[in-house]
């Protein structure tokens, strides 16, 4: 069943073995460059020339458009209706009940199904277009709308989840229930790493910074291997305390002790490989290596004392405070940069039930700059074209407001039927709208997306193609899709 | 030797941990805000289990259906927590009839998987062709694990019901008599209540002065004189109510009205408030009663002292705070949200004893459902009593208050009855005729007042009452099964597995595939324990010796330990297996037994040295060609560092722990009201527990446990990954934990031997049970004399070093030695033959 593994382990053992003579720079035998990079397949995983271990024969099924993955959610669902969905004839609606038509007796949240009634609720905000596409952004998103020629926005989105913790999992994991592999691991473990001395699956978290947001749980599950192996998992990279959790040597052994340390160690482990042959001594001896290359370009990559001041120039101010959206993604780049595959990005306090006037220009505000920066910089170092950025929720929100609704003041309920999402670069066209919602960004009328079109999409962006791209357990191949079809949505494809 | 491993306690503690990751243990609810659970008496359970050697089909039996049995014990309850550590769900707007099928669905997965090695949940959605289990089977499985008085939401409490007190030892023998006694008084008292004396009728009958009180007087500490109180004040006044046609006291702004000369409460003093409010609009916050001051402090920043009592979330509730700023709170249970438009009597009791634990609470005169036992640790600090005076209705605008009174002990179900029926009685005695709905209030009233017997059972139930509260703070809760007996266990089929598509009901069944329940069993769960051990059924002792065999040996005869079916990994050794299973059921499912004919058998102590040969033909010893050796798991390598530290506590049992971890790994992930966001590290030899103590959040499990590969706990696993990573190099590189054993190693190292080649030998017989032989012994030196010859020089690294971890390093008389030996004890720790069985 899993015959590759055994080849894997061996594949990345050499490559590890392979740096660790550049590092160590003592001659350990083993097998040449050459031969590495011809059993690695690396000819067929990319034509930069950058060096990947790890990976199933076989993948990319097919040239791959994005070599890395920044993906940016917003947890706690935005209101789509005021930010991307634009439905200026909802002001005419103003209190007046959701046509039961539209609504059409459809499940709603237990926070809402007991109320009264439905009045709708136009957006507070104003609406323009932007761009040689003339897309339609709402003014809280003032600098997504300088690059809205870059983006492709999906409008209609459409999941069967409506609770935070399930629609997430979903969105994550293609299940709604938690032990499935997240789309980061099916990603590392399917193309492998393309850095020897980071983890290919980086997680990060942004603080919001609205008082009164009202946030929602994330967990580890979303980071999650699940089935696949747990070197697949996420590795979260934290603003505060240790930037990777166990990076920092104990106090009183500065990284010289460490190297000391580990020579010695490395050569009685080496002693007990000699006596007992066992290979998963000779992994333990490169997987110390590979650690104490994590301790060392770790502080390198969060070291942002060098960046230009036209860093912050473009990422805002708040990209100097720790823990920002803005630093985040300023990390996300210099993540990027190095090559790590999977950059997950999680941003809380969008779950805006109530107070949306008063909590939403906050949370956008947060979010705003620091993702267009992270496009534009990643356009100018000429790396948009093979990295893919995402910006999406788990679902959208009701055009009624829960709880009262007054000329300044609303807040909207969970709704799954039709949600907004963007995506950039790694082969995605930009300047597209994709879809259209009726007049009450309830229901889909044109175009739908489903998450597993969208996690499909993700994946033929990979170069993989998600029906052919399954792991077996429990009997069952199991895929990040699911069993039910999914479609790549060709018309945002570059 | 294996005879004293398998009597020692610590062989049970060992064993739990496998038994634990199979039925997902852990200490939080799992799901969404994750909050705590009290669930540690079942992972007790199981430890003892093993050490008493309950017999596999008795550890089976009880687990399952302990409740069932007859005249259950308070441990054969405890022992059904195993089907309540399934993770639950409190997130507002779900959808209870689909988590009511999530839990069903783990329910069935996990039994499948734990006892019959099949992977039943592939048959949630419909058939497959070559899959021995249809759809019908997987929900007539899960019929038997969902006919429960349990209720979907778990309310984010610690104590979800059905759960039990699990009294402290010293308290096991009293407890039951405390709870049967309780039983007989209020049975006794209620029937009183249901015959009326002869002479009550005409007691109805007889004037009586004005100026009855509830209570004795003697207990009844203040009653507010609302009349007087509404006297010229611009924020409230006496006006028409609809409780028993009374004037009350009706607030016109949202602005207390002080009492004058009210009692002063306080953290040391007993008490009982009462009163009737009137709640106007349901999605309104209302304060109803408080005494309390914001007390400025330029260091600590401002903190609040006193009391408050409130409705939030139409759910009501009393918090208070001590000088510290910490506080207790009572608060009622989701279920008793209270209705807007409608009067409402509360009580909140509280015993003086500083403890959470101390408040109670009955609404509209019932004892009712509270947000449970919250943070237990917390503990009034100080006073409470404030100069300032009480306020009624600080936020209660166009709500009111009929009744507000305080008596100066805690008080018993009748009390609290006749306190929250007092208007009415009030009324019913001064008008002299009472309506039918007040005449059973008046009888409770005369029987209190007039019935020598009555009294006597309600001062013994107050006190009763009392014990029992410190029986419970004392004692711990864990959740159990427990059985709805109005109805057989049943399911229905859902289309595509969609709780919403309801199809055919199907009673609970055993899978077809398998030989049928006896007709003399009951078709319950007990009925499906006793099955599963039955000899005909050809599941059970082969998946169990196969998951003991894959605890000794790294891996089982069958791979696919959860998955004996055509999809899973054929055996290895099929005889074998075949016929571990029947001895270890001929012998009576004796497990101690079967481990120790593992440990002693050739295969398990042939050599582990692995030659090009049986490498190439046995690459990862499926054919046992030599002896297990492989990575231990995550708990054994904390464990083992502590061990040979000297360090390891090995008490036995408790509540969970929170030993080392880096900061911030539960904020991260967590909800802001969640009672698990903050992990609060603890101090002392809870560091030093064994790692299966571990508190698990399993939203965000132990850090260090994690990256070894220990199951969050969120659902069953019964097989373990084994990861060979670097972030597994840097728990033990860098962790605390490791580097606080490692300097305790070396100081046991440092006062054991006199040289560093003595000093080096005492550390390997702790770690590796041998002396280092010549070429590595010479590794091992050099790299000691690079570490002296570095803190020589570096004083200051080697006094940071020595501080590493809690515990102090004892006054050596040479640092830079003690710090050189404490690396060359580290690098030890690190060894692939240390982290290696």
């Amino acid at each position: 069943m899993r015959n590759h593994d055994a080849i894997d382990a061996i594949a990345a053992q050499m490559a590890q073995e392979e740096s660790r003579r550049q590092f160590f720079g003592r001659g350990i035998q083993g097998i040449g460059a050459l031969a590495l990079g011809s059993l690695l397949g690396q000819d067929a995983r990319g034509a930069t020339g950058v060096k990947t271990t790890g990976g199933m024969p076989g993948l990319p099924h097919f040239p791959a458009k994005a070599k890395r993955c920044i993906y940016l959610h917003m947890v706690g669902a935005p209101p789509q209706i005021d930010l991307f969905d634009y439905k200026p004839g909802m002001k005419d609606y103003f209190d007046k009940d959701l046509p039961e038509s539209i609504r059409q007796g459809q499940r709603l949240t237990t926070m809402t199904s007991g109320q009264s009634r439905f009045p709708i609720a136009p957006s507070v905000f104003k609406f323009a277009q932007h761009g040689k596409s003339g897309t339609w952004l709402s003014e809280l998103l003032p600098y997504t709308a300088k690059m809205v020629d870059d983006i492709a926005l999906i409008r209609t989105m459409h999941t069967e989840e409506i609770n935070h913790e399930p629609a997430i999992t979903f969105f994550q994991t293609g299940n709604m229930i938690a032990g499935r592999p997240c789309i980061g691991s099916w990603v590392s473990y399917g193309l492998g790493s393309m850095n020897s001395d980071l983890p290919s699956f980086v997680v990060l978290q942004a603080k919001h910074t609205h008082p009164r947001a009202n946030v929602q749980a994330i967990s580890a599950r979303l980071w999650s291997a699940g089935f696949l192996s747990g070197q697949y998992s996420g590795v979260g990279l934290r603003s505060g305390g240790d930037p990777v959790l166990y990076i920092n040597n104990p106090d009183g052994v500065p990284m010289e002790m460490r190297h000391k340390m580990l020579d010695a160690l490395g050569e009685m482990n080496q002693q007990t490989f000699q006596k007992l042959s066992d290979p998963e001594t000779k992994t333990r001896i490169a997987q110390y290596e590979m650690a104490f290359r994590m301790q060392s370009s770790v502080p390198e990559l969060t070291d942002v004392s060098k960046e230009p001041e036209s860093t912050y120039a473009l990422y805002g101010e708040e990209a100097k405070k720790p823990g920002t959206f803005a630093q985040t993604c300023l990390m996300a780049r210099r993540l990027a940069e190095r090559n790590v595959r999977f950059i997950q990005v999680y941003h809380r306090g969008w779950d805006v039930h109530g107070s949306l006037p008063e909590v939403l220009p906050s949370q956008c505000k947060d979010v705003d700059q620091g993702a267009y920066a992270l496009v534009q910089d990643l356009k100018q170092r000429g790396m948009l074209d093979d990295t893919l950025v995402i910006f999406a929720g788990e679902f959208g929100r009701t055009i009624y407001s829960q709880g009262k609704l007054t000329a300044t003041d609303y807040g909207r309920d969970h709704h799954p039927r039709c949600f907004s999402l963007w995506m950039a670069g790694g082969g995605i066209k930009g300047g597209v709208v994709h879809g259209t919602t009726d007049e009450f960004s309830y229901n889909i009328t044109e175009n739908p997306v489903h998450v597993r079109d969208f996690q499909a999409t993700v994946m033929h962006l990979f170069g993989i193609d998600h029906d052919r791209f399954s792991y077996k357990y429990q009997g069952l191949d199991v895929k990040l899709t699911g069993v039910e079809k999914a479609s790549v949505v060709k018309a945002i494809l570059a | 030797m294996i005879d004293r491993y398998l009597a020692s306690p610590q062989y049970g503690a060992h064993r739990a941990h496998y038994w634990l990751d199979a039925a997902r243990y852990g200490d939080t609810h799992g799901i969404h805000v994750d909050n705590y659970r009290e669930m540690w008496p079942y992972r007790d359970w199981v430890i003892h289990a093993y050490n008493r050697n309950l017999t596999f089909d008795q550890f089976t039996i009880e687990q399952l259906a302990g409740d069932l049995l007859p005249n259950p014990t308070l441990e054969q309850r405890i022992a059904t927590g195993f089907h309540r550590n399934n993770v639950t769900t409190n997130e507002a707007g779900l959808i209870e009839d689909e988590y009511a099928e999530i839990y069903a669905k783990d329910r069935a997965d996990t039994t499948g998987a734990v006892w019959l090695g099949m992977t039943v949940g592939c048959a949630t959605c419909h058939d497959h062709k070559f899959d021995p289990i249809p759809q019908k089977d997987f929900y007539a499985l899960g019929a038997y694990f969902r006919n429960t008085t349990q209720r979907v939401m778990d309310d984010n409490i610690p104590d979800t019901p059905p759960i039990v007190l699990v009294p402290a030892l010293e308290d096991r023998e009293r407890w039951p008599q405390v709870s049967a006694r309780l039983g007989e008084l209020r049975t006794a008292m209620a029937k009183a209540r249901q015959q009326e004396p002869a002479a009550f009728a005409q007691w109805l009958t007889n004037a009586r002065p004005t100026g009855a009180r509830p209570l004795d007087t003697a207990s009844e500490w203040f009653t507010a004189d609302l009349p007087k109180l509404a006297e010229g004040a611009k924020q409230a006044k006496m006006a028409e109510s609809n409780i028993a046609g009374r004037a009350a006291l009706t607030f016109t702004e949202n602005e207390g009205l002080p009492v004058p000369s009210s009692p002063k409460l306080d953290a040391d003093q007993p008490f009982t408030i009462a009163l009737d409010f009137f709640f106007p609009k349901a999605e309104q916050s209302y304060t109803l009663a408080s005494q309390q001051v914001t007390v400025k402090d330029p260091v600590l920043g401002d903190r609040t002292q006193g009391w408050v009592i409130n409705v939030g979330g139409r759910v009501v509730g009393m918090n208070i705070w001590g000088d510290n700023g910490q506080n207790i709170e009572i608060r009622a249970a989701h279920l008793e949200q209270i209705k807007h438009g409608t009067w409402n009597h509360l009580i909140v009791t509280y015993d003086g004893s500083r403890h959470q634990s101390g408040l109670g609470m009955f609404l509209n005169g019932r004892a009712i459902a509270t947000q449970g036992r919250g943070n237990q640790n917390v503990v009034l600090k100080g006073a409470i009593a404030l100069d300032q005076p009480l306020l009624l209705g600080r936020s209660l605008k166009d709500g009111a208050i009929a009744d507000f009174r305080i008596i100066n002990r805690v008080v018993n179900e009748s009390e609290a009855y006749l306190l929250s029926r007092w208007t009415a009685i009030d009324a019913a005695l001064s008008r002299q005729a009472a309506s039918t709905a007040d005449r059973e209030a008046l009888l409770v009233y005369y029987l209190s007042k007039q019935d020598p017997a009555f009294g006597k059972l309600a001062s013994e139930l107050t006190a009763l009452n009392l014990e029992a509260r410190a029986i419970t703070r004392r004692g711990a809760i864990t959740h159990v099964m427990n059985e709805r007996m109005d109805q057989m266990p049943s399911a229905n089929i859902l289309f595509r597995g969609a709780y919403d598509q309801k199809r055919a009901k199907v009673e609970a069944a055993t899978p077809s595939v398998l030989p049928p329940m006896p007709a003399d069993l009951p078709n319950n769960r007990l009925g499906f324990a006793k099955w599963l051990m039955r000899p005909e059924n050809p599941m059970t002792a082969r998946v169990t010796a196969n998951r003991m065999w894959q605890e000794v040996f790294g891996i089982g005869i069958v791979k696919t330990a959860d998955d004996f079916g055509s999809q899973g990994e054929p055996p290895t050794h099929q005889e074998l297996l075949d016929w571990l299973a029947v001895d270890f059921r001929e012998n009576g499912w004796d497990m101690k037994r079967f481990y120790k004919q593992l440990l002693m058998s050739a295969t398990y102590q042939q050599t582990a040295v692995a030659t090009p040969a049986k490498l190439a033909k046995d690459p990862e010893n499926r054919l046992l060609s030599r002896g297990p050796r492989f990575r231990m798991d995550a708990e054994m390598i904390r464990d083992y560092a502590l061990a040979s530290s000297g360090l390891l506590n090995l008490k036995v049992g408790g509540p969970s722990v929170k030993p080392y971890q880096p900061e911030g790994v539960w904020e991260a992930v967590a909800m802001i009201g969640s009672n698990t966001r903050f992990y609060q590290r603890d101090g002392g030899d809870k560091l030093y527990r064994r790692s299966l103590y571990t508190f698990i959040k399993r939203s965000a499990p132990p850090a260090s446990l994690d990256i070894f590969n220990a199951p969050s706990r969120e659902s069953c696993t019964v097989r373990r990954e084994r990861t060979n990573t670097p972030l597994q190099a840097l728990v033990t590189m860098n962790d605390t934990q490791f580097m606080e054993a490692a300097r305790n190693l070396a100081q046991r190292a440092y006062v054991a031997a006199p040289v560093i080649d003595g000093r080096l030998d005492f550390m390997t017989a702790n770690l590796l049970a041998r002396p280092l032989d010549g070429p590595e012994r010479q590794v091992a030196i050099k790299a000691y004399r690079e570490y002296a010859a570095y803190y020589d020089t570096h004083p200051s690294d080697a006094r940071k070093l020595l501080q590493v971890g809690e515990k102090p390093t004892e006054k050596a008389p040479d640092m830079i030695v003690s710090a050189a030996l404490a690396m060359l004890a580290h690098q030890l720790l690190n060894l692939d033959e240390v982290l290696t069985k």
